[in-house]
């Protein structure tokens, strides 16, 4: 799985550093300790995302495992590797950067892909940030409505944005190329098929991954940093 | 379908998807605005401005900051 070492250059890497805003700058001081992982509440679910791997995959130039890896997206930016790193790397701003650039690489669509109905439905019409209703059958069954628990919190089963508001993040959305974005996500996607009952199914709305977004041609991942359940699960199969 | 990545990228090695990588990121962050952006953005600023009068009046406060930008865009030239 490894790429040889001549596939990478010094010179080109001089040259990554001023456009990614100073990332890849701060990777090469990683000090390969293990605190980011350590600490990750994402590494202790799925024992295969492993940020210290990931720093060093892309300082030595193993940029292809890393976009096209699955982990690259289990980060959820909670920045505790940032906060204990001895050299103050700023890792969920990578992953960050990464992220993008591996949506251009056409990876990571079926994860994004799930905004849309709520970019629809919710942001650019009503102006809620966050979602007023839950579509993931999983959570509708165990926990409930958001709506229904805001109800008996007391409060308005949906957050009211004023008009004018409204018309500020459409313009917003607008202006910086969000809306255009949004219109490249196509189709919804929801449960992992094969965990998901028939019953649940039925309410499923998925729908496969589009093969192209505008330019791009998209993929799907890999786990390309090991089992994701460790290696109790990778004996168990 | 490919078992793994380097099946995925074929022929491909890390350096030419860097590349690409790179090209993408100085297209997203570049500060110039070729006229073809800005059109892209008119949309968003119309419906604002249409929204009502205090949204109008907003708009126009910020049209002697935006000017330059604009003048650059329909000039195709480079503002300093």
């Amino acid at each position: 799985m490894l790429e040889k070492v001549k596939d990478w250059s010094d010179e080109f890497y001089e040259s990554f550093k001023p456009i990614a805003m100073g990332f890849v700058n701060e990777a090469e001081k990683c000090l390969q300790c293990g605190k980011c992982t350590g600490q990750c509440p994402a590494a202790a679910v799925t024992p295969s995302y492993n940020p210290r791997k990931i720093i060093r995959d892309l300082v030595f130039g193993n940029v292809k495992r890393v976009l096209s890896s699955v982990e690259l997206w289990q980060c959820f930016f909670c920045s505790g590797c940032y906060s204990v790193c001895p050299m103050d790397i700023n890792f969920p701003f990578f992953v960050f950067m990464f992220r993008l650039a591996a949506m251009n690489e056409g990876y990571g669509w079926e994860d994004v892909k799930q905004l849309e109905g709520y970019a629809e439905k919710s942001y650019l019409k009503d102006g809620i940030t966050v979602s007023t209703f839950e579509r993931n059958p999983y959570v509708l069954d165990t926990v409930g409505d958001i709506g229904k628990i805001r109800a008996e919190a007391g409060l308005p089963p949906e957050r009211k944005v004023s008009a004018r508001g409204v018309a500020e993040i459409n313009m917003i959305s607008d202006l910086s190329g969000m809306t255009a974005f949004m219109k490249q996500i196509g189709g919804v996607e929801l449960l992992d098929c094969k965990s998901c009952t028939d019953e649940q199914a039925k309410r499923c709305k998925r729908k496969p991954m589009p093969s192209k977004v505008g330019k791009v041609k998209t993929h799907y991942r890999f786990y390309n940093y090991g089992e994701p359940g460790g290696k109790k699960h990778a004996q168990a199969g | 379908m490919a078992e793994n990545f380097m099946e995925e990228y074929g022929q491909e090695t890390s350096r030419e998807a860097a590349e690409r990588t790179l090209s993408y990121f100085r297209e997203l962050f570049s500060l110039e605005m070729p006229l073809g952006r800005m059109m892209k953005m008119m949309p968003g600023m119309v419906k604002f401005a249409m929204h009502g009068k205090d949204t109008r009046v907003d708009l126009l406060k910020f049209v002697p900051q935006m000017m330059p930008m604009m003048k650059a865009a329909v000039s195709g030239k480079r503002e300093g």
